[in-house]
């Protein structure tokens, strides 16, 4: 390698300090600095170069594939970046190695392989390799304080090899270090800007809509135009028995209602103790389960919220390192990202949640007057609350409708007096914001939840998926004593959202079903299941390469001009079958034989002279001629010369069987 | 899409060529590293790339004011040749002077040829489909000659250095230079700032010549209508035979003015009639749209011929159609053969005539021709038609076909010879 001694080396150790995989990083930063040491070198050829460039990328495949089945996007675009300089280090280790100190660029890439330059380029790929550590080792999740600081260095360490002779050295080091400490506030400048941008822009903006905050959750009330929601597969569930009608699978639920956004008031997450095995979770008092739910979710972030349906008391199956719950019933685990399973018992259990406080009961300043007018005119004020409840829930469902459209306003009033007074159509968001405010208006404490609404049976999947478009807001009241929900939305919201599916939804899904398939594969705890997707990968991407390589090779025969020419044509081999050998057999018998070191050309001109006079010499040496070009001829001979040799050589036979 | 996809290319050509000459090669790596960072690090919560974005950023902009600067006060001196060979390299000397009471590194010199850029007919013509990838074969076609960026010597105070530049000849053609531009790095060593020096020139690089095995060409001396106008006195020689009288067409420097004086009517010297042996190469320019490399091909076996082929004791017509008939003869005096190279480095192909007009600029000669070679870009009816026509009259001929297959109905004497195998062909004759 032709960067500075040890500058390799320490790029490699920081890509290990950032990963923790030490034993990869130890062994292959002294293989990269050994030739430095070593006098051995391997003499490689252009085509061993191809070989190990073309293994690189089978490799690259193979682990892109194998991390994208395995944890999904971004974690396996970042996991690619990360391995990325692992992968190519049997490249790096060939240059390092190699007696030659640059690589032709058609090694590299592949469509030059087949139309190289004019002109012969080669490429240093010591300092390009040297990029690719440190972009390594900064695909990592976890923050370092030190990763900075170590990164700027070995940037100012590799610059130092292309610094001017000419400038100071001190003045070098002070732009190097402005750059850093620029670079610096760069960085902080960045991270910053996407925390403000996270706060200011709509949730649908920055995430999909498989992702849950605990705490707060902003809706799209003050949206104007037609919302658009994904057709992705989020989850998938399995019941014990058919869903006679949607089940509701609760995510998250808050309390407080400000602007636009809900989130959750003094409702801290707690851990909750797991039991000796770690696999079975008590959320609440043990009840007799009525129903079993097994979800099969996919975190690409981690530490998840756990889609539940209502009254689960216990979560089992779930690998998570802790589980934590608040008192409005949201459960998070902590988990890896990636693929996780669990099963859900529900039942009629208590203790889920907390008992209703001042927050349930609470109507954000600027929407009292409204609810206040509307809960006196329900007269829900002299109802209980279970009347209360069914009182909201008529008044909801007559004149009320469901779009998934707003057109903007003429009045300068909030989105949900809109929704109220003027529209009366909107998305769930509106009927569960609007009823839990309307209940609290009349005394109900109720609260805002979230989750998906599980409706849609896969024949293919075997179970139920539940889509992005699925995502559904609803009511918990608080009704005689215990949280019941209460979903306001009109059902035909259902049937709209399918209609907005677009037409390749069939295709996603399949593609969506075999990732899930690998990835389930892939998370059988045996642990051969990861052998087995990863084996299966390797084969399916060198099967294809095989393939395609063979059909290449097909392509270039056909390129000489005659497809029709044998395949072995050229080959050790080809043209045993040639006539010529029984000619060669018949002046063998007549007292002609060919020596074992003669060639035929050398043979026939030795016996011509002594063969008989009728005897079409002429002939055989034609016959000769086509026989070696049959033998060895590269292109072989074309379907007419191929019988012309045939039927000359029996001819020649016949005439000197004739000639007795 | 095609005019849009035209000018996206372009566009990118014209950034990416902004960018090569501006950018070190390690510039390139930390610009093309930053990019690669802000992609991965597009999301700040998920990995620490863009760290590693904010610190190449910040080291890119510190080169870009460091440009403000640095400045490259040299002088140059550049003798470009005029000629070169298509295929084969050649250097070059520039000379480097330090106009500076300083010391100068860090410079290096960048030949000013313009970069092909195709037009919107050629673009449409020459691609199946928009792909840049194809952009860009298009422009390394017609790239006439590279000449990479070369690296000068540190320069003391008011010093010189000559620094060999050495150029590939990539195909033939005229390759115009407006001059020779010295780049400058700034201090971090990642951009440069760049000084033209305007010294236009011009290039013609010759076509490629292969091995052309020695051709037997048949045919008996002809008379030649002008004479030794078109000879020197090489071979047979002027020879006066006497005077006659004037008729219609005579030169008038073969004018006897004594005579003329003296008789009171015309009369002029005539001399002994010249026979020689003539030959014809002729070229075929009727290239079709994807017929480039066949018509390269071909100019360059007519060069090989022309090279060949002794002039000393013959004339050699070549033959094409440009925008009009063309005929250069070569040897015995005339055209001397570096100059039908060089007219054969700039012949193009035809697309405004048809066929015919060769078959008629090569039979109005026929008379007068010894031999002829003739090199064709295809075998249709017209094409035969010519071969007949001068197999007809008599005319030795030796008949190539340059194309990727063989016709169908390939007659047993007429040569084909397949791009990119021209050497085997041209043995095989």
């Amino acid at each position: 390698m032709n960067t500075p001694p040890l500058l390799l080396a320490s790029a490699v150790l920081l890509w290990g300090m950032q990963t923790g995989w030490w034993v990869a990083a130890a062994p292959v930063a002294v293989a990269l600095e050994a030739p430095r040491a070593l006098a051995v070198r391997w003499d490689l050829s252009r085509e061993q170069l191809n070989h190990i460039t073309d293994f690189c990328g089978i490799l690259l495949a193979a682990a892109a594939l194998y991390l994208y089945f395995a944890f999904g996007n971004p974690r396996a675009i970042l996991l690619t970046f990360q391995w990325l300089p692992v992968v190519v280090l049997p490249l790096a280790i060939a240059q390092a190695y190699s007696a030659r100190e640059r690589i032709d660029v058609t090694t590299l890439v592949w469509a030059l392989r087949r139309h190289p330059p004019r002109i012969r380029t080669t490429i240093d790929v010591s300092y390009p390799y040297l990029a690719m550590w440190i972009l390594a080792a900064s695909a990592v999740e976890e923050r370092s304080a030190w990763f900075y600081p170590s990164a700027a260095l070995l940037a100012a360490w590799a610059l130092a090899a292309v610094r001017l002779r000419r400038f100071p050295v001190v003045s070098w080091m002070l732009l190097v270090a402005a750059a850093a400490g620029i670079g610096y506030g760069i960085q902080l400048g960045l991270y910053r800007t996407q925390a403000w941008l996270v706060d200011v822009v709509p949730e649908w903006l920055v995430a999909s809509g498989s992702r849950t905050d605990p705490y707060r959750s902003r809706t799209d009330l003050g949206y104007i135009g037609e919302l658009k929601q994904d057709d992705a597969i989020v989850l998938r569930v399995r019941t014990d028995q058919p869903l006679s009608r949607p089940l509701l699978l609760h995510r998250a639920t808050y309390n407080h209602y400000f602007g636009t956004t809900w989130s959750a008031r003094n409702a801290p997450l707690v851990p909750r103790p797991p039991d000796a095995r770690r696999s079975v979770w008590k959320l609440g008092e043990t009840a007799v389960p009525a129903k079993r739910v097994t979800v099969f979710d996919y975190s690409p972030r981690g530490d998840p919220v756990l889609s539940l349906p209502g009254g689960t008391f216990e979560v089992r199956g779930l690998n998570a390192i802790t589980i934590k719950r608040n008192a409005l019933g949201t459960v998070q685990a902590e988990h890896p990202p990636g693929y996780l399973t669990y099963i859900a018992l529900a039942g009629a259990a208590t203790g889920l949640e907390g008992p209703p406080d001042e927050e349930d009961l609470g109507v954000p300043k600027p929407e009292q007057a409204l609810f206040g007018r509307l809960a006196g005119e329900l007269g829900l004020a002299r109802l209980a609350p279970a009347e209360v409840a069914a009182a909201v829930q008529r008044y909801f469902a007559q004149g009320f409708y469901y779009s998934a459209y707003r057109a903007p306003s003429l009045f300068s009033r909030s989105p949900l007096a809109d929704f109220l007074l003027e529209t009366k159509a909107g998305h769930c968001e509106f009927f569960a914001t609007a009823t839990t405010l309307l209940l609290r208006a009349g005394g109900v404490p109720a609260r805002y939840a979230t989750g998906f609404s599980v409706q849609e049976y896969s024949r293919l999947e075997e179970a139920y998926v539940v889509r992005v478009r699925h995502a559904h807001a609803w009511v918990k009241a608080y009704v005689d004593g215990r949280w019941r929900e209460i979903d306001t939305t009109p059902p035909v919201w259902i049937t709209a959202e399918r209609e907005a599916a677009p037409l390749w939804s069939p295709l996603a899904d399949l593609w969506s079903w075999l990732r899930f398939q690998l990835a389930q594969l892939a998370a059988r705890e045996d642990g051969a299941g990861r052998s087995i997707a990863l084996v299966a990968i390797v084969v399916l991407i060198a099967g294809v390469w095989l393939a395609w390589r063979l059909a290449g090779a097909r392509r270039a025969r056909a390129g000489t001009g005659d497809a029709s020419r044998p395949a072995t044509a050229g080959y050790p081999g080809a043209g045993r079958d040639s006539e010529f050998f029984r000619i060669e057999q018949y002046l063998g018998r007549a007292g002609f034989p060919r020596a074992a070191h003669e060639t035929v050309g050398a043979w026939v001109a030795r016996i011509g002279a002594g063969l008989p006079r009728d005897t079409d010499r002429a002939a055989l040496e034609e016959l000769a001629r086509l026989h070696y070009r049959y033998r060895f001829d590269p292109l072989g001979l074309g379907p007419d010369e191929r019988r012309e040799l045939s039927a000359r050589a029996h001819a020649w036979l016949a005439q000197r069987a004739r000639a007795g | 899409m095609w005019r849009l996809s035209y000018r996206v290319f372009r566009a990118v050509s014209a950034v990416t060529r902004w960018t090569l000459r501006r950018l070190t090669a390690a510039g390139l790596l930390v610009l093309g590293v930053a990019v690669a960072a802000a992609a991965i690090g597009i999301d700040t919560t998920l990995s620490l790339a863009y760290q590693v974005f904010g610190l190449l950023a910040a080291l890119l902009l510190l080169a870009a004011l460091g440009l403000a600067f640095t400045r490259a006060r040299v002088a140059v001196e550049r003798a470009l040749p005029r000629l070169a060979t298509a295929g084969t390299s050649f250097t070059y000397r520039v000379r480097v002077t330090n106009l500076t009471g300083a010391s100068l590194d860090g410079l290096a010199l960048i030949e000013e040829f313009a970069d092909p850029i195709p037009g919107f007919a050629a673009f449409r013509a020459g691609l199946r489909f928009p792909a840049y990838r194809g952009w860009k074969r298009l422009i390394e076609s017609d790239r006439t000659v590279s000449v990479p960026l070369h690296a000068v010597p540190p320069l003391a105070p008011h010093a010189t250095a000559d620094v060999v530049v050495q150029a590939h000849a990539l195909r033939r053609g005229v390759a115009h230079s407006t001059g020779v531009t010295v780049a400058r790095c700034e201090p971090l060593g990642l951009a440069r700032v760049l000084a033209r020096m305007a010294q236009p020139a011009n290039l013609t690089v010759l076509p490629r010549r292969y091995a052309v095995p020695a051709l037997d060409l048949p045919g008996s001396r002809r008379y030649q209508q002008g004479g030794v106008t078109l000879a020197t006195s090489v071979g047979e020689s002027e020879e006066f035979i006497g005077l006659r009288d004037y008729r219609p067409g005579d030169p008038l420097q073969r004018m006897h003015w004594k005579s003329f004086a003296r008789a009171g009517h015309p009369v002029v010297k005539e001399y002994q009639d010249e026979f020689f042996v003539r030959h014809a190469l002729v070229l075929d320019t009727f290239a079709g749209p994807h017929a480039g490399r066949a018509f390269e091909e071909a100019v360059s076996i007519a060069a090989s011929f022309a090279c060949t082929i002794d002039t000393h004791e013959c004339l050699l017509d070549l033959m094409f159609i440009g925008t009009e008939a063309y005929c250069y003869t070569v040897g015995r005096g005339q055209l001397p053969l570096g100059g039908l190279l060089e007219i054969l480095a700039c012949v193009q192909p035809c697309r405004e005539r048809g066929f015919r007009a060769l078959h008629d600029a090569v039979l109005a000669r026929r008379s007068e021709l010894s031999g002829c070679i003739l090199i064709l870009l295809g075998w249709d009816e017209a094409r035969h038609a010519l071969v007949d026509a001068l197999r007809g009259s008599g005319v030795p001929l030796r008949a190539m076909l340059v194309a990727e297959q063989e016709p169908p109905a390939r007659p047993e004497w007429l040569a084909v010879v397949a791009p990119g195998s021209v050497e085997q062909g041209l043995a095989r004759l």
